[in-house]
């Protein structure tokens, strides 16, 4: 096992690392300064977009070209040619203390993302899910921070997480319809040290990995939702994960230089690296992309 | 960059004194409820294993080859080539918990380790110091748990952690004598998650702690100010040296064995751990010279 800085670029809020497979690059965001990075599996050929608010989560468009934004401001289309991010909709246009966060994309195209109260103090935010069609539906609400959504390998079961309720959910998963149902506590996650559930992938195996952020560790969990692994990191707050690489069996890491809320510590010179963890003997599996 | 790498996939019971050898360009740690010495080359190789038959707390190369080793019981000289153990003088004896635990040379080449109580909760350890000459002589004492000795560049401050008080402690160290005067708090662990372990000073003159049970490097500048914070693979971390042609690696070990009952969670719990990147330079261990 090897952690390496992969990129030391200091995101103010590293978020949402998305590895693409048919491209071979990791993107990933700063969600605060509202920016898109792409760049190698070594870190190389790095290049960015600046996005016009703050963003949550990035889902590639299947034709390549472009990325599905969710930003403070809606749901939006970057062009990767011409930087262009056109809006598709608004969902809480009505809720100016509200931004879509983390997000992701079933193995169907669709792009499933949820909100949070930018104080991170009341359950205001929703799940929404984002169809091919750029329609829009309500999944789930009463949510202070959305993050950490993705499925079992086998679709039936979808993962996501309210930061600070302590817990990271299951629900059923209709593959079919993009329905979800039946939400129940997968795992309490272990808030001693001060930590918090962040971004998650499920790898291979069907065990889901999620970053606790404030409390620089990696947790492991089996399907049944027990701890099966314990990875600490250099710095603190640790934001989200993703598999990929040539072999799919590098996890990287994203990381914030900067509290957004000043409550919580520095994290000295490592400060929102962006981390590579090889040798961990495991593999992801590839995120679709949006769209049909 | 920053690069944190398993060097050792041994899951060492209680990891502890990782120790560069600059002429043969060998790390060395020990496992002290192996109870073993481990030494091997920086690619792993010309791997050697050294079993000991009582806890072992600290050891130090001998500048006449081999080394001297800090068991439960007190001092022996160890024999690398027969692996033959003589006793040189046994600490605290008659008393029924300390154990002798982490131990480091002066610059000058005497030998300073601490002992410390089995459960970590009385204060019977007491801080040693074993001359060229064999002769022995107790700096301090009220200890609970001796860790991280370890000296300034210039030889005249004595840093020295008592784990189970959480607090790093300095003191004047006289070069031409060995005595200790002046105990100050260096650093404190009470506001931190976990507790100082083995320690290190590097080129520039500043700490560096292994904060155990929070799995964190700690760099403290000369006036006990935390500096910079690395954080580790695993929980249980236990002690640094720097290693390498260059000096700029940071070897750190850890331990296997439960912690308060439980398992750890982290797969490489016990390994030890190789740091590159950290832009700093450690200072070549002296050997004992007795």
């Amino acid at each position: 096992m090897r952690i390496e800085v992969l990129i030391d670029l200091k995101t103010t809020l590293g978020e949402g690392p998305l590895w693409d497979v048919d491209q071979q690059r990791l993107y990933f965001i700063d969600s605060f300064d509202g920016r898109v990075f792409r760049c190698t599996a070594e870190g190389g050929e790095v290049r960015s977009w600046d996005l016009p608010a703050k963003v949550g989560s990035i889902a590639i468009r299947k034709d390549g070209q472009g990325a599905i934004c969710s930003l403070a401001t809606g749901f939006h289309a970057l062009d990767f040619k011409t930087g262009d991010c056109d809006l598709i909709t608004d969902p809480e246009s009505d809720k100016p203390a509200n931004r879509i966060n983390d997000g992701k994309v079933d193995r169907r195209g669709r792009f499933v993302a949820g909100s949070m109260d930018t104080m991170e103090e009341g359950p205001n935010g929703a799940l929404y899910r984002l169809d091919p069609d750029f329609s829009l539906r309500q999944l789930d609400r009463d949510i202070v921070v959305s993050n950490g959504p993705c499925w079992s390998p086998d679709d039936k079961t979808f993962y996501f997480a309210d930061t600070w309720s302590g817990e990271i959910w299951a629900y059923d998963y209709d593959i079919e319809t993009g329905a979800v149902s039946n939400r129940r506590t997968f795992t309490k996650v272990d808030t001693s040290g001060g930590g918090a559930a962040d971004g998650s992938t499920v790898d291979a195996e069907g065990f889901l990995w999620n970053a606790q952020v404030y409390d620089a560790k990696l947790v492991r969990y089996a399907p049944d939702g027990s701890v099966d692994r314990v990875i600490e990191m250099p710095v603190n707050k640790v934001t989200s994960v993703n598999f990929g690489g040539p072999d799919m069996d590098i996890l990287f890491v994203t990381s914030m230089a900067k509290p957004p809320l000043p409550r919580f510590p520095g994290d000295g010179v490592q400060r929102g690296s962006v981390f590579a963890l090889y040798d961990l003997g495991v593999r992801g599996v590839p995120e679709p992309r949006f769209g049909a | 960059m920053l690069r944190i790498e398993v060097f050792s996939e041994r899951r060492e019971k209680l990891g502890e004194g990782p120790l560069w050898d600059p002429e043969a360009e060998r790390i060395y740690w020990i496992d002290s409820y192996g109870p073993a010495i481990h030494r091997c080359d920086l690619k792993g190789g010309d791997a050697k294993t050294w079993p000991l038959p009582e806890p072992v707390g600290s050891f130090a190369l001998r500048s006449r080859g081999g080394a001297v080793v800090a068991l439960q019981s007190g001092f022996f000289l160890l024999d690398f080539e027969t692996g033959a153990l003589t006793p040189i003088v046994k600490t605290q004896a008659g008393e029924l918990t300390p154990r002798m635990n982490d131990g480091k040379t002066d610059r000058q080449g005497r030998f300073l380790a601490g002992s410390m109580d089995y459960e970590e909760s009385r204060p019977v350890g007491k801080l040693f110091r074993l001359d060229a000459d064999h002769r022995l002589t107790q700096l301090d004492d009220d200890i609970i748990c001796s860790n991280g000795p370890c000296f300034s560049p210039d030889g005249k401050t004595l840093y020295f952690a008592d784990s189970g008080k959480a607090r790093i402690y300095a003191y004047d160290y006289e070069p031409e004598t060995g005595a200790v005067s002046g105990r100050r708090i260096f650093a404190s662990f009470e506001k931190l998650q976990g507790f100082p372990d083995g320690a290190t000073v590097d080129a520039e003159g500043y700490l560096w702690s292994v904060e155990v049970y929070a799995g964190r490097l700690l760099r403290f500048d000369p006036e006990g100010a935390l500096d910079r914070v690395v954080g580790l693979p695993v929980f249980s971390s236990t002690s640094v040296a720097f290693g390498g042609p260059d000096l700029d690696i940071a070897f750190v070990t850890s331990m296997a064995r439960p912690h308060g009952g439980r398992r750890h969670l982290e797969h490489e719990a016990g390994m030890t751990f190789a740091v590159h990147g950290l832009g700093v330079t450690g200072i070549a261990e002296p050997r004992f010279a007795g």
